[in-house]
């Protein structure tokens, strides 16, 4: 017995060690996927989730906004089925505050995920300002679908300076947006002195910042240029200092809710009686509109051009169908491209092995987006500049005639397009 | 099922031995690798606690340094417009400085701690959280240096924005004491400043503004003034609205600093409290891991010499019953045997050498048996051949005419007495036989030399004596 036992010892583990040798041979020989990303690669396993961070605004009177921002992408999801490569998308939703600082930290949250590929946000341009400088040396990329502010990505023709490698976004650099407003103001209304209030942050900054410099390109005079600050609710002296600055009108792109602030107390100060208002995009909202009512009554707000066409309708009838309710802003359309624009570019640079994990290079992803160009969107034609501006900017004078007819009356009772200003 | 198993009964007495003592040795090896494994196990578990219990360690140092920063950060922003700036700093933003950059040092150790040596306690943590509880010492550091810059913008002496505003003020006060009615409204903006620098409304700078605009205005307007007057107020009134518009800017940021510092201590403290908790998890875990695993070394050490005294009360069974009874039952049955017994057999109760001996040793008591039983008939039928072989001799030698022949005992007393002898020395059989020879044949003084001669015979066998005569040799018994 022994004989046989150490007989059958001796032939059992040179068996056992051949079937090892074997089997680890057949892993040896299996070619593993080697990241030769410059910025890095993130590998996910089969059937694991493809995690995507979202920073936007969530609370406070901006969180309309915000709330349009994951609807679109939540749309642009839905057309795929919640899933890239056949990897369910996990979404890590972090709320900025509509602050640069919230937009840091938020980021930072984010960023702390190594298997996060990329980043659907911002909602407003100044949390944008710090959050893609996270992003950006992360190696992370980021789009937006509703930052506008130039400083993000370009100012005549050159890198801005809070421009970050891999930042993109599909709504309009609002650069001549500024630039439209003051043309219409100066040529169309006649107005010579204007007043501008902005609340610091870039984007209300380089909205002033562009109506100044067209308003003064075309010969008119910035009398007043001053600024408030977030969540103040007193406006009567600064409102006094446009009265006593003589402008002829007070150009204020702000936010909710110092935007509603402003015009209500507008309203209650007699000389305001001549003196008209004027605000941008982020007024332009239902919320804003039922909450100033007719206050708002004659008001011009400078804005992108709306997207039309039966892309947009089909949209906006699965939002209806899906949320219940009728959008409220009609950005939650550059959202759903900024998402389909990211969805495509990763599917596109996403290495799939037998198994079906995925491999996405993060300097891939920069580049193809880079790259992109004629990409249907609902909004137009979508083609990434190499400063991350992924959409043709068009921007439309709107007034408010009346405030019964809300959001859809004021969009459609466009007084002047940068079309016209093109053609002049 | 022993024999289905094993077959033992066929197994060599060998071939018993080396299964025995494989048995015996696997038992040995069992106990010997349990105990290893677990050694090895226990010894792993132990480094595991060993670097939660550092990592712990170092998070609560963290913890405390980022907690002491934090303290002496807002201790600069409370005391500094009280004691001075220079002494704030040095008190307060200095140290706070220090420990941050020790605390800077210990995130890049927890760093090194969790993700370069193989730091098998890291398993169990969110490694996104780990990630931000380590970003978050530097970023702390960088937006508590950017606060401390901006304060120092704000609060420096000489030249800090409020000392300069301070200075441009109090020239304007100088340029308008000649203008009471300018004065009146100027105390007021500065009263509005005032409040400003109590409240932080920007709504009350703004109205100091309106006023400092008005004043700008008025002496614009008036033409009474003196032209010195004219060109110095609304100078410095610009200067002091540069200023006022700097400082409102300066305190935007220092308030979104503040806010920073609110919205990162309200990011990082469920984290590191939680990292703290799951590494002392992890750390309890092991712990746990390593008491379940002396548990499970003693139940199969136990188990082991259980089985072990089992299995060798089993051998010793197996050996007494196939080996000890087997040879002892052959002793028996040899000695049995060597006492006569010639019909002890032994059974076979083996196929081993020892119930090989058994047939054997069965084969060879059954042919000594049948050969002793042989040998005495063979003895009784030669002694019957002998019997009458010496009924021939007696009748041979009786009957011989001229040889007179005489039989003696060991007493030297005639046993035999033939006939011739009768007729030769004159006594009959029956006188003669019993008489002691030297006795009845030879006179008194020859028998004791007779008596000897024949002793001498009789003990020393058949002699060859030397011819007296020239007789041939003759044999005398």
């Amino acid at each position: 017995m022994p004989k046989r036992l150490i007989h059958s010892c001796f032939t059992f583990i040179p068996v056992l060690l051949a079937v090892l040798l074997f089997t680890s041979c057949q892993h040896a020989e299996k070619a593993e996927f080697t990241c030769t990303d410059t910025l890095g690669c993130v590998s996910i396993a089969p059937g694991k989730d493809l995690q995507l961070g979202v920073l936007q605004a969530l609370s406070g009177g901006v969180a309309p906004l915000g709330q349009a921002q994951l609807r679109g992408f939540e749309l642009a999801l839905e057309e795929k089925q919640g899933k890239i490569l056949g990897h369910p998308i996990k979404l890590q939703i972090e709320d900025t505050g509509c602050t640069a600082e919230g937009g840091a930290n938020a980021a930072l949250k984010i960023i702390a995920e190594p298997q996060t590929v990329a980043i659907f946000g911002t909602t407003c341009s100044g949390a944008a300002a710090t959050a893609s400088k996270a992003m950006s040396a992360a190696g992370l990329t980021m789009i937006s679908g509703n930052n506008s502010a130039p400083f993000l990505t370009s100012i005549a023709g050159r890198a801005a300076p809070d421009w970050q490698s891999g930042y993109f976004r599909t709504s309009s650099n609002e650069e001549r947006a500024g630039h439209v407003a003051a043309e219409y103001a100066y040529k169309k209304l006649g107005i010579r002195s204007a007043a501008v209030i902005n609340d610091g942050d870039i984007y209300t900054r380089g909205l002033t910042e562009s109506f100044k410099m067209g308003f003064e390109k075309l010969g008119g005079s910035i009398v007043l240029y001053t600024a408030i600050n977030k969540g103040d609710l007193e406006m009567r002296p600064v409102l006094q200092a446009v009265i006593d600055s003589g402008a002829d009108l007070l150009f204020f792109p702000l936010f909710q809710p110092e935007g509603n602030i402003i015009l209500k107390q507008a309203r209650i100060m007699e000389e305001f009686d001549d003196i008209l208002l004027m605000s941008d995009g982020a007024l332009i909202q239902e919320s804003f509109l039922s909450d100033v009512g007719d206050l708002a009554q004659g008001m011009y707000f400078i804005g992108p051009a709306k997207p039309a066409g039966s892309a947009v309708d089909d949209v906006a009838e699965r939002y209806l169908a899906k949320y219940q309710e009728a959008p409220t802003v009609s950005y939650y359309l550059s959202g759903y491209d900024a998402a389909g624009l990211l969805l495509c570019a990763i599917e596109d640079i996403a290495v799939q092995e037998d198994d079906g994990s995925l491999h996405i290079g993060r300097q891939a992803l920069r580049d193809r987006l880079y790259s992109l160009t004629g990409f249907a969107g609902v909004t137009g034609s979508l083609s990434c500049n190499q400063f991350g501006d992924c959409a043709e900017p068009a921007f439309n004078v709107l007034r408010l005639d009346d405030p019964n007819s809300g959001l859809k009356g004021l969009e459609r009772n466009i007084v002047y397009s940068s079309n016209h200003s093109q053609q002049q | 099922m022993k024999k289905n198993i094993f077959r033992w009964g066929s197994r060599s007495v060998n071939q018993k031995f080396g299964l025995i003592f494989s048995l015996l040795l696997a038992l040995v090896l069992l106990i010997g690798i349990t105990s290893y494994a677990s050694f090895l196990y226990i010894s792993k578990m132990g480094e595991k606690i060993s670097q939660s219990n550092n990592i712990v360690q170092l998070v609560l140092d963290m913890d405390r340094g980022m907690e002491r920063a934090r303290r002496l950060h807002s201790d600069f922003f409370i005391h500094y417009q009280r004691i001075g700036l220079q002494k704030a700093h040095e008190r307060y933003a200095q140290p706070s400085v220090r420990e941050i950059a020790q605390v800077v040092t210990m995130s890049n150790k927890l760093k090194r701690l969790l993700f370069d040596e193989n730091n098998t306690s890291l398993d169990d943590i969110e490694r996104a959280e780990v990630n931000l509880y380590l970003a978050s010492a530097k970023r702390f550091a960088e937006t508590s240096i950017e606060a401390v810059e901006l304060i120092s913008r704000r609060s420096a002496p000489i030249r800090g924005l409020e000392s300069q505003l301070a200075g441009a003020s109090l020239n304007t006060q100088k340029l308008l004491q000649n203008h009471p009615q300018l004065l009146s409204t100027f105390l007021e903006a500065k009263s509005l400043y005032q409040d400003y620098l109590v409240h932080r409304k920007r709504h009350q700078m703004q109205g100091a503004l309106n006023l400092l605009h008005e004043i700008e205005m008025t002496v614009e307007r008036n033409t009474a003034l003196p032209s010195e007057s004219k060109d110095a107020i609304p100078k410095n009134i610009t200067e002091m609205e540069g200023l006022i518009s700097d400082l409102l800017e300066t305190d935007l940021a220092i308030s979104a600093k503040l806010n920073d510092f609110s919205i990162q201590a309200w990011a990082i403290a469920p984290i590191s409290k939680s990292l703290a908790r799951q590494t002392r998890e992890g750390s309890i875990k092991a712990e746990q891991q390593i008491k379940k695993a002396y548990l499970i070394t003693n139940y199969i050490i136990v188990c082991s010499i259980v089985l072990a005294i089992i299995a060798v009360l089993y051998i010793a069974r197996l050996v007494n019953t196939n080996i000890t009874r087997n040879v002892l039952a052959l002793t028996k049955a040899a000695t049995a045997f060597s006492d006569g017994n010639l019909d002890v057999r032994v059974a076979r109760k083996s196929d081993d050498e020892l119930g090989l001996l058994a047939s054997s040793f069965n084969d060879m008591a059954a042919r000594l048996a049948d050969l002793i039983d042989n040998l005495e008939a063979k003895v009784a039928l030669r002694t019957r051949e002998l019997s009458l072989s010496e009924e021939r001799f007696r009748k041979l030698v009786n009957e011989l005419p001229q040889i007179a022949v005489q039989g003696l005992n060991e007493n030297l007393e005639i046993i035999y007495w033939n006939q011739t002898s009768s007729s030769l020395f004159g006594f009959t059989e029956q006188e003669a036989m019993g008489s002691r020879y030297e006795e009845l044949l030879f006179q008194e003084q020859r028998r004791t030399d007779i008596r000897k001669t024949l002793r001498d015979c009789l003990s020393q066998g058949v002699q060859e004596r030397k011819p007296r005569t020239g007789r041939r040799h003759s044999r005398q018994y």
